[in-house]
């Protein structure tokens, strides 16, 4: 009964998302792949951001997030295929269009050693396009002094001052790997919002990897979804969301087996009940489902969270804790009736 | 930016330099008998570790050449390793500037620190045994040459445990093939230099920039191939 995630979300060619069709994407991948070992980390990524859009790349831990992301900007070697970042080769990229791209590491790398005001001192000479009035701005929102030593400053803290710097030489193309992780909500929030203006005040391209959902519906337009090292979804959010749907049916008795249907990512029997994880609900599937004679059938709509939950975890499901619970309850009802 | 690179090296290395410093001037200070405290000790003006000749006896080769390779390879370490063990590769290397400068600039950086740390202590050494009237014993430049060798050895140590730094590998399987090379050919230096008569000046000075090219190149290469994640 449960499917292994098929690829019913297919990317659409990059030609066809743009509007002006001149503009190369952002970034693209053609059959990128590591392998670490026998095992493939990164899968034949065939990936497109297209100008201007604010892609969410999203997986499990372990998906090959990170490993992609490194491999975009050039710390990770692909054991095959290639990229290209605002058209240029990752291999060959020149050091002034890799001036026009910010990176945010995961865990917000900086030294530690420094204080804010050294670490602009040392990252500013790089950038022609550097902008010291951005700077300054973002730093006094998030009441950063600059000579705060960074080694005493809070992760939160860390995450704003690495957006300032990777912010300030105003790039077309912000590229952070998890930016969030590891953030209290408030600061979370924070460093959303700032990001949202951001967005909305120059209009640049952005790719993020996140495992916050809530974060990724408020921002992306698009996203993308690896699982085991392929991309299983790269499509617009909302369309993603509607997508994905939560089949509930009722049974009198054990259900039937559900014959292989198309657009069936997965499905959980429980009791007389069998729910049902589609890519896609229309009238095969419908047809298909009623096929097996259930007592009722109730079609949920998933938020991204729980569409990513149901689409991305395949067989597993929580830890039955209530078993014991169960049992109990059962020993206590016999002890009663005895 | 090649100047903010090369300051951000001189400060993370300058507590390691210090201390070089400071191990380098307590030997000199002892080798010419100046105390520090009360002023000279022997009967001559400056003072003298008496009964011994400067760069002759072989306390000092030895002591030098221990000062001068742990900071060779502490600070060999501390450019390559303690940037993979912070993280900060990932907030260095992706700025638009070439792997190869980046490198080159830590690369120098290290390289003129271990001639200078090392170097400028020795040459002190030297122009105070070479000053008349300083200690009561023969004096020929040519006597501070197998110091001269030690080094310039150095820096074989040097781009050596870079290279094991940068290497991505097990620290108890290839990775400290590099540094173990390097100790090797320091050892073989040493005895070159004692043995063999032709293994002076030129010969040695030829050779141990070759081997350093050699390792700088390797340098280069792992650092524009390997993985930082």
């Amino acid at each position: 009964m449960n499917a292994t995630p098929s690829l019913p979300i297919k990317p659409e060619p990059a030609s066809q998302q743009r509007s002006d069709g001149t503009l190369p994407d952002a970034i693209a991948t053609y059959g990128l792949t590591k392998y670490y070992g026998d095992r493939a980390v990164v899968d034949s990524l065939d990936l497109r951001v297209p100008h201007g859009s604010v892609y969410g790349f999203l997986g499990r831990n372990g998906a090959g997030k990170s490993t992609a992301i490194k491999m975009l900007m050039g710390m990770v070697r692909p054991s095959h295929g290639r990229a290209t970042l605002l058209g240029e080769e990752i291999d060959d990229i020149r050091p002034e269009t890799r001036s026009r791209i910010a990176y945010l590491a995961e865990g917000h790398p900086l030294y530690r050693w420094m204080r804010i005001r050294d670490a602009v001192r040392f990252t500013r000479p790089f950038y022609p396009t550097w902008n010291d009035e951005l700077l300054e701005q973002i730093l006094k929102h998030f009441e950063l002094p600059l000579g705060a030593k960074i080694r005493r400053l809070s992760n939160g803290q860390r995450a704003q001052v690495s957006l300032a710097l990777a912010v300030a030489p105003d790039p077309e193309l912000l590229v952070l790997d998890d930016p969030t992780l590891g953030l209290d909500t408030v600061v979370r929030r924070d460093f959303l919002e700032s990001l949202i203006q951001i967005i909305h005040r120059q209009g640049r391209t952005i790719l993020f990897s996140s495992h916050i959902l809530g974060d990724v519906d408020r921002v992306a337009d698009r996203i993308g979804i690896l699982v085991d090292g392929a991309l299983r979804v790269d499509c617009p959010t909302d369309h993603f969301k509607q997508t994905v749907r939560k089949v509930l049916l009722e049974f009198a008795s054990t259900p039937p087996e559900l014959a292989p249907c198309k657009g069936l990512v997965s499905g959980q029997q429980v009791a007389n009940r069998l729910e049902l994880i589609f890519a896609g609900f229309g009238d095969e599937q419908r047809q298909a489902v009623e096929a097996l004679s259930p007592v009722s059938i109730d079609v949920v709509e998933l938020n991204l969270e729980d569409a990513f939950i149901e689409y991305t975890r395949g067989t597993k499901r929580a830890l039955p804790v209530f078993i014991q619970e169960r049992s109990d309850a059962q020993t206590t009802s016999s002890q009663g009736a005895a | 930016m090649l100047k903010q690179l090369a300051v951000k090296e001189l400060r993370e290395t300058a507590g390691l330099t210090v201390l070089a410093l400071l191990a380098f001037f307590v030997l000199v200070t002892h080798e010419t008998g100046f105390s520090l405290l009360n002023g000279p000790t022997d009967q001559f003006s400056i003072g003298w570790r008496s009964g011994t000749i400067p760069f002759v006896h072989h306390d000092f080769l030895i002591i030098f050449s221990l000062i001068s390779g742990f900071f060779a390879i502490l600070l060999g370490l501390r450019q390559s390793v303690w940037e993979s063990i912070s993280g900060t590769y990932l907030f260095l290397l992706h700025r638009p500037l070439s792997r190869a400068r980046v490198v080159g600039v830590k690369l120098t950086v290290g390289v003129l620190l271990v001639l200078v740390c090392c170097g400028v202590p020795l040459l002190i050494y030297a122009l105070w045994a070479a000053m008349p009237g300083t200690h009561a014993s023969p004096f020929e430049w040519s006597m501070t040459a197998p110091a001269w060798n030690a080094w310039l050895v150095m820096t074989i140590v040097y781009f050596g445990f870079f290279l094991s730094g940068m290497r991505p590998a097990r620290w108890y399987a290839s990775r400290l093939f590099p540094a173990a090379a390097t100790c090797f050919l320091v050892f073989l230096s040493v005895i070159l230099f004692m043995e063999v008569p032709w293994w002076n000046g030129f010969v040695a000075l030829a050779t141990v920039l070759l081997v350093d090219a050699m390792l700088v190149a390797v340098i280069l290469h792992v650092a524009r191939t390997r993985d930082y994640s």
